[in-house]
């Protein structure tokens, strides 16, 4: 069918679980863009939800971590923080959805991980929260190994991302692609609670513009720089690769030191999205 | 941390990363490389607030 929806959005748990250490026009900005996405996600009629995402030690320790994970359980279940104040949910999964991606992976040269039992925390909830508060849409979950060096390159997880778009796009489903992480910051390191704004607005006007060779062209060293955290964004990287062609429309930005995380909200438009409007 | 002692023993640590951690040394448990993502909770489950624990894993004083 289409990818009838595409969007980034940051995960700190603060957004659900500390919301008053940001100010009251942070907060306000970022909920009229959390509005505004999801009056669009509404419209689309979402059958299924791809989320490109990361993990914090829940699922995945040093005992074993692969690049890449893709959840294939017909369920999951999240928050595992009770400190998160969102009682634990049972979201269902789709695990045919989830097959033809890892098959076509594998078929492409990439070889994910997978997993057909996932627990999600706030990194996957908190999206999933904002935009299908119900939680009744079936979600395929792609994990990207954010933790642990070395982490995948963004251009492998470009490349990883032109195999889910194709598979999105032939799907015969109306799909969400949703990546989700970032923006700077550096959670529990030496940098917490400093956020680099320059570098948040640059990777924002990148995504804006579709500039995937500037994205492709970034080295974990480089995401790293702006905070451990940061790296986060290689989901995002993904993402435009599932698009490849398409623009970006920055909702809210803001740095919510309170959250020790700058905070990016966007929505993006495949072209040929653009040329059937 | 129940019977720390113990714990250390079984996960086979060096002296030093012991002590560090049954001390909660949170500066050197950080220098030995210990994640964030982990160390962090660690200091919350024990209460350090967040300002005590930055000027810990940075070594200023306060």
């Amino acid at each position: 069918m289409t990818i009838a929806f595409a969007a980034t959005i940051g995960h700190a748990p603060g957004w659900v679980a500390w919301a008053e250490r940001a100010s009251e026009e942070q907060r306000a900005n970022l909920a009229d863009a959390v509005a505004e996405l999801r009056e669009i996600v509404k419209a689309a009629n979402i059958d299924r939800v791809i989320i490109l995402t990361s993990e914090h030690w829940t699922n995945f320790f040093l005992d074993h971590i692969s690049p890449f994970c893709v959840g294939v359980g017909d369920k999951a279940t999240g928050p595992v923080e009770p400190w998160m104040k969102m009682g634990p949910t049972d979201i269902p999964g789709d695990t045919a959805l989830a097959r033809r991606i890892i098959d076509s992976a594998y078929a492409h040269g990439i070889e994910p991980g997978f997993a057909y039992e996932l627990r999600y925390d706030h990194g996957t909830m908190v999206p999933l929260k904002f935009l299908f508060p119900e939680f009744d849409v079936p979600v395929v979950p792609i994990f990207f190994n954010t933790l642990a060096a070395p982490q995948p390159s963004p251009s492998r997880c470009f490349d990883l991302g032109r195999v889910i778009g194709e598979i999105a796009r032939t799907s015969g489903d109306r799909i969400a692609l949703i990546a989700t992480g970032g923006m700077s910051h550096d959670p529990g390191e030496l940098k917490h609670g400093w956020i680099d704004s320059d570098f948040d607005r640059k990777f924002l006007s990148q995504m804006e513009a579709g500039d995937v060779e500037s994205l492709k062209a970034y080295s974990i060293a480089d995401l790293g720089a702006a905070g451990a955290g940061t790296i986060e964004l290689i989901a995002w990287i993904a993402l435009a690769g599932a698009l490849q062609k398409f623009s970006g429309r920055t909702l809210a930005y803001e740095p919510v030191v309170g959250w020790a995380t700058g905070m990016g909200v966007m929505h993006l438009q495949p072209e040929h999205e653009r040329e059937m409007a | 941390m129940e019977a720390p002692e113990t714990l250390v023993e079984e996960a086979g640590l060096l002296p030093h990363e012991s002590s560090a951690l049954i001390e909660r040394n949170y500066r050197a448990l950080y220098g030995l490389g210990v994640h964030g993502l982990l160390l962090r909770p660690f200091s919350i489950i024990h209460e350090v607030p967040e300002p005590e624990y930055l000027i810990q894993i940075r070594g200023e004083s306060q």
